[in-house]
């Protein structure tokens, strides 16, 4: 089995009935909107919604629920921590890279995305369904990994060294307002090929990365402006083998808003 | 949930707030062939789902999307104009709401 973190259509249509392979829908859910999971979607695909399945309210706002709690979300869908996950969105975009970013942070081995998403498995006309599968719940244990994730805290103790990069994914009209000093830019959707929705080519986004000084030697800390841009890139970064790479969750959201930190 | 999502924005010292999305006001004869409410939701699924009402519309038609947080009111613009689309004004409405007026490419 490939052991690439983003795969192509023609892999996932190859491995789809592989008894370890499970797919998760990651794409939008409104009724306004006449897509998503219960209009269509790959055979045999689970769904997961961010809203409904990643967050909670709490009091002062929405927050991450436990990872306890998000791992009986992913049981009761029948996905097991040896399974083989395959995640898209309409594209390749952030919500696939958030759910890929949850799933590293909750400790699951084998995550994949399907590049281009939903767009380019149409494009290929390959096969969908109405179906919702009959899924048999299991047991899913959470294993943290607090190396995939940073905190404000994290960032204030570590950001000194020479082996850190802080990463801003917004728009660079963002950033110029007002960013987690030190740090710098790139926008996470440079990283997209507009008209196939999927990644750039790998020569292309490795120069685009180490030309803000993003090399693969340094650990590197995304953040955005409420951690789901920044897991994109997160995803990215992972598919392009850099080793040491962590998603500041909580984000501008976290760090300007809620603490008043100081920004450059 | 979405709305539930957002409310957290407002609850916020606001003397914090750094994102101050470019003011352009679309040209005041324009209507839209359809609104968008997407008060309550976050990033990313403001642009995400700016850019899928816009796939079920005909090329040149106008959308106007409503959003309630500066964050969105930023990055949809620039998000559905990095998609080949012309935004012809992101303008504050009221004291919460954003509206981005779009013509599809």
């Amino acid at each position: 089995m490939s052991d690439s973190v983003v795969v192509s259509v023609a892999w996932l249509q190859e491995h789809l009935n592989d008894a370890k392979v499970r797919v998760i829908d990651a794409r939008v859910s409104d009724p306004r909107l006449p897509m998503g999971y219960k209009a269509s979607h790959i055979p045999g695909a689970v769904p997961f919604d961010l809203n409904r399945d990643m967050y909670e309210m709490a009091m002062g706002g929405p927050r991450m629920k436990s990872p306890e709690a998000v791992a009986n979300v992913l049981g009761a869908r029948g996905i097991s921590n040896d399974a083989t996950l395959v995640i898209y969105d309409e594209g390749t975009g952030p919500l696939s890279g958030t759910v890929y970013w949850l799933l590293k942070y909750l400790g699951h081995d084998d995550v994949r995305v399907l590049n281009g998403g939903w767009h380019a498995w149409q494009k290929a006309n390959a096969p969908t369904t109405k179906d919702v599968p009959q899924v048999q719940p299991v047991s899913y244990t959470a294993n943290v990994d607090e190396t995939q994730h940073s905190t404000a805290e994290w960032i204030q103790e570590n950001s000194a060294r020479e082996d850190i990069l802080l990463l801003d994914t917004r728009m660079d009209s963002e950033y110029y307002m007002g960013h987690i000093p030190g740090a710098v830019n790139l926008s996470f959707d440079e990283a997209i090929d507009f008209p196939t929705q999927g990644l750039k080519d790998e020569s292309v986004l490795r120069a685009q990365f180490e030309n803000v000084g993003a090399t693969p030697d340094k650990e590197i800390v995304v953040y955005c402006g409420s951690g789901s841009r920044s897991a994109h890139t997160f995803l990215v970064l992972k598919s392009l083998g850099y080793p040491r790479v962590r998603n500041y969750k909580g984000s501008m959201l976290d760090w300007a808003h809620h603490r008043g930190l100081p920004l450059e | 949930m979405g709305h539930l999502l957002l409310a957290t924005y407002y609850l916020l010292p606001t003397h914090m707030n750094r994102w101050n999305p470019i003011i352009i006001n679309a040209p005041s004869d324009i209507s839209a062939d359809e609104t968008f409410d997407l008060k309550g939701e976050i990033c990313p699924y403001t642009f995400v789902k700016s850019k899928l009402m816009l796939e079920m519309m005909e090329s040149g038609q106008i959308l106007k999307v409503i959003v309630d947080n500066d964050e969105s009111a930023t990055n949809v613009p620039k998000s559905l104009t990095n998609e080949g689309n012309t935004v012809l004004g992101t303008e504050k409405i009221n004291e919460t709401d954003w509206m981005i007026t779009v013509r599809k490419k």
